[in-house]
C-alpha cells in the first residue's frame, strides 16, 4: 500500500512483541538491527513474509540475505540491543492501552487488527483530502 | 425554566458534536523507522508483533 501510494504515505514501525511468544522479541532485535544498518524496509518484509519463522537461525539467514554485517548483527541479536527501542515503544503501547496487534493510527486515528485493503484506502484518501484543502 | 432547558439543550447538541468526531492520537515518531517518503501528508503508525 505504501509503494501504491508513493510519496503519500509514510509507515512507521512500533515494536510491539507479546511476551509469551518465542521469537517475537528477537524479530524486533532483528528488525532495529537492520535498521541500524540501513536496511529496514528489506527486514521488515522479510520478517513479515517469513513469519512464524522467525528462530535465531533463520534470522541470521534473512540478514545474510541483505548482505548486513553478520558479525555486528548477531552481536545486536544476542546482546539484545534494540532494547532500548523495544522497551520505549512498549511502554508507548501499554500508556496507549493497546494488547492487540497489529494496531494502527492513520494521522492519530485509531485501527485496530487486521483490516482490509479498502478499508485502509479509503481512511487514507480522505486524509489525503483534508490535507489538500489545508 | 425554559430559557434553562434551552441552554442544557445547546450544551447537549455541543456534546454531541465533539463525542462523534473521531479522537485522534498523538504517537511520538522520534528515533522510529520509517517506510515511504518521510514529509508524506498521511503518517501510519503500526505496532506490529512479527510473530
Amino acid at each position: 500500500m505504501v509503494k501504491e501510494l508513493e510519496g503519500k504515505v509514510k509507515l512507521v514501525i512500533k515494536f510491539f512483541p507479546y511476551r509469551y511468544r518465542d521469537y517475537a522479541r528477537i524479530a524486533a532485535e532483528a528488525a532495529v538491527e537492520a535498521w541500524k544498518q540501513g536496511k529496514f524496509a528489506e527486514m521488515h518484509e522479510l520478517l513479515i513474509k517469513n513469519s512464524p519463522r522467525l528462530d535465531r537461525e533463520s534470522l541470521i539467514g534473512y540478514a545474510k540475505e541483505l548482505n548486513l554485517d553478520l558479525e555486528r548483527f548477531i552481536k545486536a541479536i544476542d546482546n539484545q540491543e534494540g532494547a532500548s527501542i523495544i522497551e520505549r515503544d512498549l511502554k508507548l503501547a501499554k500508556e496507549l492501552d493497546l494488547y492487540v496487534t497489529p494496531a494502527f493510527y492513520i494521522n492519530g486515528i485509531k485501527v485496530l487488527g487486521v483490516r482490509d485493503y479498502d478499508y485502509f484506502k479509503e481512511i487514507i484518501l480522505k486524509e489525503l483530502q483534508n490535507a489538500k484543502k489545508k | 425554566m425554559r430559557r434553562l432547558s434551552f441552554i442544557f439543550f445547546l450544551l447537549f447538541l455541543f456534546c454531541s458534536s465533539v463525542l462523534a468526531s473521531e479522537k485522534r492520537y498523538f504517537i511520538p515518531i522520534e528515533n522510529s523507522p520509517y517506510i515511504g517518503s518521510e514529509n508524506a501528508p498521511v503518517t501510519i503508525i503500526e505496532f506490529i508483533d512479527y510473530q
